[in-house]
């Protein structure tokens, strides 16, 4: 077994290492650990100041107003919609595949609000393209417009500048929606908030306090809603590791200490463990809610309280009209998730549904004797109830006797 | 209380199997690890079941738990046999408590932290998964859907393409997302449900939580075995079981690629201690986890591949050297005379780059998906970039080196480019080389830690490493 190894440091301290060391210099009165978390402090201090102050407007403790236009304060210019509680609902886009919204604001001053915000919600994000418009006291003739990064998160953020044309008095918004909408989209409201380093400091912290809830996307994308973070909680920490990092070497080189790693990987470990509180705060939220959804509950009380617990019920009516598994199912309907989603619930039963993104229409042939069909709002197929026939675009037919139709657009049928 | 013990023998059947085998394994070894049989125990016992069900319906009318639990008691047995040796056995048990013993009080504290951090996140993660029905796209859309037909019918029932099932009226085959995906995944929820007696969507997952305990034993006693001290390979296996990502994909039951992960990273594990020590049972791990690798899903068969070259490294580093400069010259040929596109294993293989780096470094280096662990790998290489090639960490070096390359070509040379910028696959490849990567950072670590002492370097962290 090695013996302790007494070292000297640079001031004649010493320190005896313990058994199985191969050498060890300390250096300085400070304990490494201690050194570590000064540096990373106030590192991270450093950074957080350089962002707020990037974010205050100029503004020490109060700055102007923040300026919030709900969304029933809003008015159609295309497309199809209405105002509801407080949100505006856009139910449809143009036939160009184009939708707007618009509203007057108390004219005020670009310069000082750098930052737009957007509560949206319902649409699938990745069907539309989002655009912010504005109109200025100085140029009323004309818009200008930001794109908006959109991944359905509830708030959509557009920082702007003067490059951005955000610049003299603004008179009026307007969201501008293209593509597609399989579902509503919900603005719920447009926020100008208030510059100040008071308000940026109470912002950064809520933006890294805010929880992240399980979603569809989480599997994917856990931290989705980082997106609108001034600065991310890991670059801030990871900045922060390298200028603490560089000034340890400064003070060592400065200081004549001798370079110890455990300072090293005690700033890196800090750094960890600060993202790692803060996930494992979340896991937590997250099971709190889970528990609340879910405990206690059977498999099928557990989809009655899911999200999509509409679909899961209306599931469960067709398979209450269908014959014991295994019957032969299409299941037709224009929005991928809808029919992916709604053919599991319909397994073990034999259910086919076209994975690709487009529609897809099945031949007459495909449809074969006995074979059931599901069309779920749907556009690629007609049901004729009179003469008892799906009806293709292009005219032709197949007799068909209907089974279910618990409500407008939903119909199950069987061939004949 | 029924479902308690029904989870308990998902669970625990195959882990002790597995666990058993890999014990007998490691009688070849001088130094077994008990620790390192229950890490390799799960996945392997795991994949022996899915195994023996294939088998089962290749034979019987229909599965039952008796039908899939017999053959797997027997083969418990078989291991405990073949295994048998008190001693060694017993000298690891002797080893592991010497190796507490010796462990300062304060990094005692230290181990006893991790220790808890650990316990309390797979604790929350498996009552999640306990509690949740199946949440993931892919979870619903491609592989519980066979499980949910292959357990009511009691047999493995084809999946076929859309077009093949529009093409037919058999009522017996069925179609999901991804048809031809492979069926360990599913077969292992069936397992579960045939141990419950019932489908429970949320009690299916029970392998989920499993496997990530079974990565964090492996791993440990990987890293172990590297030399490092209980506290610093606890406190190692912490920083991997605390990768937020790493952590969706146990909450978030139902998908494959934490099993990948966990394969391709104990498969990895595996083969670079045999290139250091050149031991049979190290060589028998990493060529069964490779297996594993294959039998999980269709990219398996490339994760596989990038371990071939480690294991001709290993032998002759010469050689190994030119193999890979021949594979990356042939790369560079194909992209400027190979035809644009060419499909394998249903992958577009395209020659006209895709630039998906904005949301790459986005999801890898600004959003906490993998906290630091991105940072510290550049930081490590470049650190350490003198070394990488050599003698010593040469095998490990080109195994992720071959890694990334097969993450490169993927994200910026396929069709799943497109699932990149859609941030769908941003994360999850780079989760199947994760486990793999975090011990070959380990390794970088304890090689810099022993070149420094070897050359009278200032200091080490003694505290946390022998």
């Amino acid at each position: 077994m090695a013996r302790p190894v007494p070292v000297a440091s640079p001031r004649g301290e010493d320190t005896r290492l313990s058994a199985g060391a191969e050498s060890v210099v300390v250096g300085t009165r400070e304990p490494w650990w201690a050194i570590a978390a000064s540096l990373f402090v106030a590192a991270v201090a450093l950074v957080v100041a350089v962002v707020v102050a990037s974010h205050s407007g100029g503004n020490a403790l109060e700055g102007p107003p923040a300026i919030t236009i709900a969304g029933d304060q809003f008015a159609l210019a295309r497309g199809g919609g209405q105002a509801s509680e407080g949100t505006y609902v856009l139910e449809s886009l143009d036939a160009s595949g184009l939708g707007i919204v618009s509203a007057r604001v108390h004219a005020f001053a670009a310069e000082a609000y750098p930052r737009v915000e957007w509560k949206l919600r319902g649409a699938d994000a990745a069907a539309v393209e989002l655009s912010f418009l504005w109109r200025t006291l100085e140029q009323p003739k004309r818009s200008f417009r930001a794109p908006i990064e959109w991944r359905g998160e509830k708030v959509a953020s557009v920082g702007l500048g003067p490059r951005d044309g955000w610049s003299g008095t603004i008179t009026g918004v307007a969201l501008v929606v293209r593509g597609r909408l399989s579902q509503p989209l919900i603005l719920e409201s447009c926020t100008v908030p208030s510059p100040s380093a008071a308000a940026a400091v109470g912002e950064i912290a809520r933006q890294w306090s805010v929880p992240f809830p399980f979603n569809g996307r989480s599997i994917h994308l856990p931290f989705d809603a980082e997106r609108s973070n001034y600065a991310s909680l890991l670059i801030v920490i990871a900045v922060a590791q390298g200028l603490a990092t560089a000034g340890y070497f400064l003070l060592a080189r400065f200081r004549r200490w001798p370079r110890d790693p455990r300072v090293l990987g005690a700033i890196f470990l800090i750094g960890w463990l600060v993202l790692d509180i803060r996930w494992q705060t979340n896991l937590w939220r997250q099971l709190a809610q889970t528990v609340r959804q879910f405990a206690g509950k059977t498999a099928d009380e557990k989809h009655l309280a899911a999200d999509d617990h509409a679909l899961f019920e209306l599931m469960q009516q067709v398979n209450g009209a269908l014959p014991a598994p295994p019957s032969r199912i299409h299941f037709l309907a224009d929005n991928r998730v809808l029919r992916t989603r709604g053919a599991f619930f319909l397994y073990p039963q034999n259910v086919y549904h076209d994975p690709g993104r487009e529609r897809h229409v099945p031949n007459p042939d495909q449809l074969r004797s006995g074979d059931y069909a599901l069309l779920l709002w749907y556009s690629g197929l007609r049901y004729d109830r009179e003469h008892q026939r799906l009806l293709w675009p292009d005219g032709r037919d197949k007799p068909a006797d209907e089974i279910l139709s618990p409500s407008q657009g939903i119909l199950l049928v069987r061939t004949r | 209380m029924r479902d308690l013990l029904g989870v308990s023998l998902s669970v625990g059947l195959p882990w002790i199997t597995g666990t058993l085998w890999v014990a007998a394994l490691q009688r070849l070894s001088k130094e077994p690890s008990w620790l390192l049989s229950a890490g390799y125990g799960y996945p392997i016992g795991a994949l022996a079941t899915t195994l023996v069900m294939r088998t089962v319906d290749a034979f019987a009318p229909a599965w039952s738990l008796t039908l899939v639990a017999a053959p797997m008691t027997l083969l418990a047995v078989g291991g405990y046999l073949m295994g048998r040796s008190g001693a060694s056995w017993s000298d690891a048990l002797t080893r592991s408590r010497r190796a507490y013993l010796d462990t300062p009080a304060s990094l005692r504290v230290l181990l006893w932290i991790c220790t808890a951090l650990i316990a309390i996140r797979l604790a929350g993660l498996a009552v999640e998964d306990a509690l949740r029905p199946l949440l993931p796209w892919d979870a619903w859309a491609q592989w519980a859907t066979k499980a949910i037909v292959w357990y009511r019918y009691g047999r493995m029932l084809p999946f076929v393409s859309p077009d093949e099932w529009l093409a037919t009226d058999d009522p017996m085959r069925f179609m999901d997302t991804h048809s031809g995906y492979p069926a360990t995944v599913p077969l292992l929820q069936v397992w579960t449900a045939l141990c419950l007696g019932r489908w429970d969507e949320s009690l299916i997952n029970a392998p989920w939580p499993a496997m990530a305990l079974a990565l964090g034993l492996a791993f440990y006693a990987q890293v172990r075995r590297l030399g490092a001290g209980p506290a610093a390979a606890l406190l190692c296996t912490y920083l991997l079981l605390s990768l937020p990502f790493l952590d969706i994909h146990v909450a978030l039951a139902g998908c494959a690629d934490l099993f990948m992960a966990a394969a391709y990273g104990l498969a990895a594990m595996a083969l670079w201690h045999w290139a250091r020590a050149r031991n049979r049972a190290d060589a028998a791990l990493a060529l069964i986890m490779a297996f594993a690798c294959i039998a999980l899903k269709m990219e398996g068969i490339f994760w596989a591949l990038t371990l071939v070259p480690a294991a001709i490294v290993a032998v002759n580093r010469r050689l190994g050297f030119w193999v890979m400069g021949l594979v990356a010259g042939a790369a560079v040929l194909y992209l400027f005379f190979g035809p644009p596109e060419i499909v394998i294993f249903g992958y577009r293989l395209r020659t006209r780059f895709a630039n998906v780096s904005q949301p790459l470094l986005e999801h890898l280096l600004v959003m906490d998906n993998w906290h630091l662990l991105w940072y510290a790998t550049v930081a490590m290489v470049v650190a350490n970039y003198r070394r990488l090639l050599g003698a010593r960490l040469a095998p490990m070096s080109v195994t992720m080196l071959g890694a990334f390359a097969f993450v490169f070509v993927v994200f910026f040379y396929s069709s799943a480019a497109g699932g990149v910028d859609e941030e769908s696959l941003v994360n999850r490849l780079p989760l199947h080389l994760v486990p793999a990567l975090a011990f070959y950072l380990v390794l970088l670590w304890r090689t810099r830690q022993r070149s420094s002492a070897a050359g009278g370097a200032r200091v080490s962290p003694q505290q946390i490493g022998p």
